[in-house]
């Protein structure tokens, strides 16, 4: 892989990890605020809820409380149960006329005798009052008793009437309870999918819900939320902000609830999960993209530190090539003051080394091919290594053929012993002065040759040098 | 998304996706050549498909995300682009000549290109047949292009050849690293910059089709600009206007082929291309080819023509 690519590699590398570190620690903090945040919000949503919801219900309680107070009434109501005329019946359904048409919620009255029995109503009645002597409880003033199950949502209220603080009947009220639907339907701060509910326990005791849904057909029904846990929560005591639960779509939401124990009543607040989590998420997408854009200048720093580190690299190497292909003269632009510069000084005063060495060697060489003596390097194994052109004028024998074969296949039967000999001593590292044997010669004559050779204990080379004596003729 | 950050996502994504095509063409020739591909057809093939694979993620990453009008800008603004001011700035600098065998032809064929394309635009949007009619029009182009160069010397700069092969992964795992890197980094930049642009359109208030026109198509033209500019300084840019030719044919007719075919809802054509844009990308055409019919070269003053072209229009879109 070349450099370029490289240090993109490592840089990319780097500046990734460092901003994956850093994004993850800043993150983990923001996300923790930003959740944080969102569950105070939804808490704090639960807690205006279930304030209003009160208010609602202490208004009912106090309009009942109010019909309940009406002096004429009870008064009326006590007489009728002394007399059980029909004067004080009319008395008592005129009164009852007035507070229906003079309230705006009130939308049915009835009064009943200690017997339970109705003495007189107005507007519409709830079956449930017939038996509320026996639900509305000495100490209860006022008590919510249901909520209908007709649409719009109604609220059933009874209460005892009393004269002189002795009980004289009770007063069955039924209110609209649209106040309760528009606690749920104003949706500030609840944003884009946030969602209140309020429910009841029906007498069969399951829960019921009296608002509608935000994300079905609007009418409050008791169709199951789906999640256990979420249906729990309103049967249970007020619950913080719970997440990862799954309402009525399977959706994943967060939810708080509050109980209103007064009136029966269960307030919940929930969000959508995906809502909550909409600013974390952003947040993350956008640390990963100023994260990953930020990397593209690692790439360009990695792209141009590769192109000013290769171009010199490139140069030597260009460099280098003319000087392997012969042209010493070349040299390598050492201008540079750093490392690179240094390498290519070096480079530089090696080639000028290597100059001077060729040149040498260069003489040498012509020395050695001109020489009219004979000149060889031989090597232990009894073999030549080099052989100047004087071998092949004065044997005739080619540099092939003297490499070829062991010298003492060319060497005179009679001066074998005497040549093997010779060599050992120069194995021992003793130079020979002057030895002399005789040669055999391509066309089959011998020449005698005197011989002085040079051992290298190094290298175990013999360098030596021979003159041809003269013609042997044998 | 504030500006500042639009624009660093422009330049992040541009900066990825010229990195990811890098890794994916060099790990591709890797790869052929370890499997005994032909050179040429490697040239033919992969290098020319790997030069457009950031343009091709872009057009189809912005088509299938819901901004099918910027995959059809970059894909019109980068022709203009790629005429306008990748042959007419370095013009300037040098004049261009283009005197190789069959840049004629090559010229003559891309204006006859971007009027079929210009005629399927009237249309009023590019639904999946006319993208298979585009790919067909490709194939034969690729066939054409493939008996041209058969025909012809290898026109490869030794020393480039060189560096080239220095660059190329060895192994096979560092093959597999530069196509699977090159992979992850293509779709990445893709999405930093159709994100960078959408955004910056919405921060400037101008249609994303504008964006796209200008930075997003400027973005992946960049790397011809800086390797023609440097040509031209060293006064060897004869291979310059070929390689504008043959991005601009794969532009029409491969990436918008392959995005109109692949895309869920047909291309519409944004308002005002039908008048001003590709009536521009034809005229640009016609005009390069024209300097190449009638000189073979493009002048300082022909340079300069363009280029001033190019302001024009980048000031009359913003």
């Amino acid at each position: 892989m070349d450099l370029r690519t490289k240090l993109v590699f490592a840089l990319v590398a780097v500046s990734l990890a460092s901003m994956l570190a850093l994004g993850t620690l800043a993150f983990t903090n923001a996300e923790a605020l930003i959740t944080t945040r969102a569950s105070l919000r939804l808490s704090s949503l639960t807690e205006a809820k279930a304030e209003r919801v009160e208010l609602v219900v202490r208004g009912w309680q106090e309009a009942v409380a109010l019909l309940a107070s009406r002096t004429q009434l009870r008064r009326s109501l006590a007489a009728w149960n002394r007399t059980e005329s029909g004067g004080d019946q009319q008395q008592i359904r005129r009164i009852l006329g007035d507070a229906l048409s003079s309230s705006g919620v009130v939308e049915g009255i009835g009064v009943f005798d200690l017997d339970g029995d109705l003495v007189a109503s107005a507007g519409a009645a709830d079956p449930g009052w017939a038996t509320m002597t026996d639900s509305v409880g000495p100490d209860d003033e006022v008590r919510l008793l249901r909520f209908t199950d007709e649409d719009p949502l109604r609220v059933s209220y009874s209460a005892w009437l009393r004269a002189d603080t002795l009980p004289v009947g009770t007063l069955g009220v039924l209110l609209a309870a649209r106040d309760l639907s528009d606690v749920a339907a104003n949706r500030t701060g609840l944003g884009e999918t946030g969602e209140v509910l309020i429910a009841t326990r029906d007498p069969a005791g399951r829960i019921r819900l009296l608002t509608p849904r935000l994300h079905v057909a609007p009418r409050p029904d008791s169709v199951e939320i789906r999640d256990d846990r979420l249906w729990r929560m309103l049967e249970e005591s007020d619950t913080p902000v719970t997440e990862g639960l799954a309402d009525y779509r399977g959706e994943a939401v967060w939810a708080a609830t509050r109980r209103i124990s007064a009136a029966g009543l269960a307030v919940l607040v929930k969000f959508d999960d995906a809502e909550q989590r909409a600013d974390t998420n952003e947040l993350r997408e956008r640390m990963l993209g100023v994260g990953f854009s930020l990397a593209a200048f690692a790439i360009l720093l990695g792209v141009g530190l590769g192109f000013i580190f290769a171009k010199p690299i490139h140069a030597l190497a260009v460099v280098a090539g003319r000087i392997r292909d012969g042209d010493l003269t070349a040299r390598a632009d050492a201008a540079r003051a750093d490392e690179l510069g240094l390498l290519a000084d070096t480079f530089n005063s090696m080639t000028t080394e290597l100059e001077r060495r060729m040149t040498l060697l260069q003489e040498f060489k012509t020395f050695f091919d001109e020489s009219r003596d004979m000149l060889c390097v031989a090597g232990t194994d009894g073999y030549f290594k080099l052989v100047n052109p004087a071998f092949e004028k004065n044997l005739g024998w080619t540099e092939d053929d003297l490499l070829g074969r062991p010298f003492v296949d060319f060497v005179h039967p009679d001066d074998v012993e005497a040549t093997i000999a010779e060599t050992e001593k120069l194995a021992r590292g003793i130079p020979t002065i002057s030895f002399t044997n005789r040669y055999r010669c391509r066309d089959g004559t011998f020449k005698r040759l005197r011989w002085s050779s040079h051992p290298d204990p190094e290298t175990g080379n013999l360098y030596a040098s021979a003159r041809v004596l003269e013609d042997t003729g044998a | 998304m504030p500006t500042p950050l639009a624009v660093l996502y422009l330049f992040g994504g541009v900066i990825w996706l010229l990195m990811g095509g890098d890794l994916l063409i060099r790990g591709s020739i890797s790869l052929s050549q370890k499997a005994g591909v032909p050179p040429l057809v490697v040239g033919l093939t992969v290098v020319a498909f790997g030069t457009s694979a950031p343009e091709l993620v872009v057009s189809l990453r912005a088509a299938l995300t819901g901004y099918p009008d910027l995959s059809i800008a970059n894909v019109v603004g980068s022709n203009i682009a790629n005429v306008l001011l990748v042959v007419g700035l370095p013009a300037i600098v040098y004049p261009m000549t283009c005197n190789q065998p069959g840049a004629r032809k090559d010229a003559a064929v891309m204006v006859g290109v971007s009027v079929l394309f210009f005629a399927l635009c009237t249309l009023g949007e590019l639904g999946r047949p006319a993208g298979l009619a585009l790919l067909a029009a490709f194939g034969l182009f690729l066939l054409y292009a493939l008996q041209a160069s058969m025909a012809e010397q290898s026109w490869e700069d030794e020393s480039e050849e060189w560096e080239r092969g220095l660059g190329l992964p060895r192994t096979s795992t560092m093959i597999a690293t530069f196509l699977v890197l090159g992979t992850l980094a293509l779709p990445l930049g893709a999405d930093l910059l159709v994100r960078g642009a959408v955004s910056l359109a919405d921060a400037l208030g101008v249609a994303s089709s504008v964006v796209g026109l200008t930075f997003v198509a400027l973005g992946t033209s960049l790397p011809e600009l800086a390797t023609t500019l440097v040509a031209a300084f060293k006064r060897e840019a004869a291979l310059a206007v070929g390689n504008v030719i043959g991005s601009n044919m794969v532009n029409l007719l491969a990436i918008m082929g392959i995005t109109a075919a692949v895309s869920p809802a047909p291309i519409p054509i944004p308002a005002g291309f039908l008048s001003l844009n590709l009536p521009l990308m034809v005229a640009a055409a016609a005009t390069l080819a024209w300097a190449i019919h009638r000189r073979g070269v493009v002048g300082r003053r022909m340079g300069a023509l363009l280029l001033a072209s190019y302001l024009v229009f980048v000031v009359v879109l913003l």
